[in-house]
């Protein structure tokens, strides 16, 4: 076991990533990418969430996929401005590259004047794909969605619903599906996950809005009740819960951990890197740690990826311009 | 039931697992002792190796390293007066004083032991009546908070009597500090007049660093320049706080530490119960300690000058939060903490969902988890035994041999965490207005208080008028926070009552 203070770590992994970057400087050639020096990919939040722990798996199984070591760097801060500035001031050669859900992406320079915007990136290999899931309390009268929209519908602006940050990735799929069927609820934000669930097991609330992961051992104890999920198809922990498209509600706004380059890296490169990181990702080894992980790897192959984000770009931009557009 | 215990302890005491707790807790100790590295820090950089770990040992070193840092944090906070960790804040109130009348190890052991007996104790409550607390527990939503907050706010603000007035603006100044940064609800700026800086927040480590220990380094550096000074004018020779030490007079008698029962006990219980609170935390389980059980000393005027029930109190309570805030992630897969969410983290990464459904499933892990956490304490005790008597020694080193090194060690913790120089520049502002704030006899404290619980009192004021719809009377509509406000109303009742006799 090796453990290091944060700042030894940073300067080794400095060092680690600089001796290299020396040596190799001005021999870039075209045709050996990516295997001339090891693949930066910055993550914008702390140790420890999902998506270090995606880019840990990544991590464990590239080297003898991409010929090359894949460094993990987190660099939380500023909504993950931080790194994803740092990634698009990095030269564009593709050993820079940073896995991200939409919200640094998309969400921020969307609502706020960052130096960058959506079509600044490019999606090359999505690792997973995780359902928005609105949930209520067993006890709820009708667990069930027309259920919760009849009695939103009843008292306009009185029903509580919560659903992590304000904006957030859980908060949007509310939101949106406000916008589409005209009702109102009183929205009470949280700090994520673990107040979400307390919230709605508490009776606090009627109806949360939170990553299906977050509560999967409480639907599995009986103690709240799935009734929607914001994703294209069911997703397979949850078969029984329908999806809002299938209630008739157009909210498709699945959460992704992708990893995304710069829309200036060649495309050549993108398509390489897609292609390499997609077989090792086809590892027995890959799939057990993700097991492990609770993640469900997405098969997606690169053009429908590239579809899926113009997807979520549209979806957010109606979203949040219809709020600020009322 | 033995077979089950059996394969527990033959989990929980296989090599791998013993060393791996060992391993964390004296890691614990260290990155506790180091201002700026808290637990929670390093549990975060420990995940990805965790990652490839059995499930036995990697919980084992999660907890060792928890439990390490919340007695870790005091060592600082007795010998320099710097928090090791934000737990560890209370701490110092009395245990600095305790160090500079040149008693450091009597204050590290009672430190220790109220750690280990606060650990041990909400460890036990963990294993006994989880389920019980955790039901009280998960009915704390956000009018309770909002009641817990502004109690514990108005009991630290009026320690000191006579200084009321100058305890609430303190407590005001750090909850407005805390407000600096980005609206949790709307994410707009706040008082960052243009600076994206100031739009990210003060830093945590930053603000209480500088507060306690870059204005005392100031003041010190401050005064040995003077002696300096009238050292070479009247050719006199200063003694220095190292010249006079006595490590014999500086001993502590477990029948002297019996004495502090009352303020031991007062921690243990007010940790363990605000540790099982989702949301709460080290920091208000210590600062709470500390403040009941000022209330209940024989003693209280001793407090704030050097008391050994005043390090007592807040030791057992942060630490009583060890095994409390694992209550919500077992009973209901709710993480209470930052350290209870790293927990669970490494749970869900070994495949394991945290929740009622694990005790179901997985009864002999969590017994041996439960088995671990007790022998954890042990080798807290253990290895902590062993450094102290050096870490006492090593505090009374002349100031101005130790303050650079405090000083440097600060600037470096600070700039280390965030790879930004602008934490630094508030480090030493903080360090300007702590110098500022002890001048006019302000204490600090209620700032440091008001700083940390500022964004907790807040979302729980916010998320309580939003469920009330922005009606007052929803403050007041449920039996939890009507208690709550009943407790305190009574203590402040005696407390004055007795202040006027």
């Amino acid at each position: 076991m090796r453990e290091f203070p944060a700042h030894r770590l940073r300067c080794l992994r400095a060092l680690l990533i600089c001796i290299p970057l020396c040596l190799m400087a001005g021999s870039a050639r075209a045709d050996a990418f990516p295997t001339e020096r090891p693949i930066r990919l910055l993550t914008p939040y702390g140790a420890g969430g999902g998506i270090d722990i995606a880019a840990r798996i990544l991590s464990a199984v590239a080297e003898p996929h991409l010929g090359t070591r894949v460094d993990v760097v987190n660099m939380p801060g500023a909504g993950g401005l931080n790194a994803a500035m740092f990634t698009l001031d990095a030269k564009p050669d593709g050993y820079t590259l940073m896995i991200s859900d939409y919200g640094p992406l998309i969400t921020l320079p969307l609502r706020e004047d960052t130096d960058y915007g959506p079509e600044d990136w490019t999606p090359v290999f999505q690792i997973t794909e995780i359902a928005p899931t609105f949930v209520v309390h067993p006890d709820f009268p009708e667990p069930t969605l027309p259920g919760v929209m009849a009695a939103a519908a009843r008292e306009p602006g009185r029903l509580h619903a919560t659903h992590g940050a304000f904006m957030s990735s859980s908060h949007l799929p509310l939101l949106r599906l406000e916008q589409i069927s005209e009702l109102r609820m009183n929205h009470v934000p949280t700090l994520g996950g673990g107040e979400t669930l307390q919230f709605l097991l508490a009776s606090i609330v009627s109806l949360a809005v939170t990553n299906s992961s977050s509560i999967a051992s409480a639907v599995e104890g009986g103690s709240v009740a799935p009734v929607a999920v914001a994703t294209r198809q069911r997703i397979p922990e949850l078969p029984e819960t329908p999806t809002l498209l299938e209630l008739g509600y157009d909210v498709v706004m699945p959460v992704w951990y992708t990893i995304f380059a710069p829309a200036d890296v060649p495309e050549p490169r993108r398509r390489e890197l897609a292609a390499r990181i997609a077989s090792a990702f086809d590892t027995e080894r890959a799939r057990s740690l993700a097991a492990r992980a609770s993640i469900t790897l997405s098969g997606t192959d690169y053009d429908s990826l590239q579809q899926a984000y113009a997807d979520t770009v549209a979806t957010v931009t109606a979203t949040i311009s219809a709020l600020q557009n009322p | 039931m033995l077979e089950l215990l059996i394969s527990a302890l033959d989990v929980a005491l296989s090599p791998t697992v013993l060393i791996a707790v060992l391993l964390g807790v004296i890691l614990g100790v260290t990155v506790g002792a180091i201002p700026g590295i808290s637990g929670d820090m390093a549990m975060a950089l420990m995940l990805p190796f965790v990652f490839t770990m059995d499930i036995a040992p990697a919980i084992g070193m999660l907890m060792g390293l928890y439990k390490g840092s919340l007695f870790g944090g005091s060592i600082s906070a007795i010998m320099f007066g710097v928090p090791g960790t934000p737990g560890a804040a209370a701490t110092i109130l009395d245990g600095f004083p305790l160090k500079q009348a040149g008693f450091p190890n009597r204050a590290l052991h009672t430190g220790l032991y109220s750690s280990i007996i606060g650990d041990f104790t909400s460890v036990l409550v963990l294993i006994f009546i989880a389920t019980p607390l955790a039901v009280l527990a998960l009915q704390f939503g956000p009018r309770e908070f909002f009641a817990l907050y502004a109690v514990s706010i108005v009991i630290i603000a009026a320690l000191d009597k006579g200084r009321v007035a100058l305890g609430f603006s303190a407590a005001a100044v750090g909850i407005l500090l805390s407000m600096v940064g980005r609206d949790p609800f709307s994410g707009a700026a706040r008082y960052a007049f243009g600076s994206t800086d100031l739009a990210g927040g003060l830093g945590l480590v930053p603000v209480l660093i500088g507060l306690f220990a870059v204005s005392e380094i100031m003041l010190q550096a401050g005064r040995i320049f003077r002696e300096r000074f009238a050292h070479l004018e009247a050719g006199v020779r200063q003694r220095t706080a190292g010249e006079g030490y006595d490590p014999d007079a500086d001993r502590l008698s477990l029948r002297e530490y019996a004495t502090l029962w009352r303020a031991v006990v007062t921690g243990a219980a007010t940790g363990t119960f605000v540790g099982a609170l989702p949301g709460a935390g080290a920091t208000l389980a210590g600062f709470l300690s500390y403040g009941l059980a000022k209330r209940v000393s024989r003693n209280s005027d001793r407090f704030g000058k050097g008391s050994l029930e005043g390090v007592a109190a807040p030791e057992a309570g942060n630490s009583a939060t060890a095994g409390a805030t694992l209550i919500p992630l077992f009973a209901f897969g709710v993480p209470g903490s930052g350290s209870a969410a790293l927990i669970g983290a490494a749970f869900i990464i070994q495949g394991i969902t945290p929740g009622p459904m694990m005790i179901e499933s997985n009864l002999t892990i969590v017994y041996a988890i439960f088995i671990l956490l007790l022998y954890g304490s042990i080798f807290t005790l253990i290895t902590s035994k062993l450094l102290l008597p050096h870490y006492a020694r090593l505090s009374m080193l002349p100031p101005r041999y130790i303050l650079p090194v405090v000083l440097a060690l600060a600037i470096l913790g600070t700039y280390a965490i965030g790879n930004s120089t602008f934490d630094v520049w508030v480090l030493l502002a903080a360090g300007i207005v702590g110098v500022a704030m002890r001048g006019v006899g302000m204490p600090i404290a209620p700032v440091a208080l008001g700083f940390i619980l500022g964004p907790g009192l807040e979302r729980a004021l916010r998320q309580s008028l939003i469920l009330g719809f922005n009606e007052p009377g929803y403050f007041f509509s449920g039996p939890i926070a009507l208690s709550i406000y009943g407790i305190a109303a009574t203590l402040l009742l005696v407390f004055v009552l007795v202040g006027r006799e």
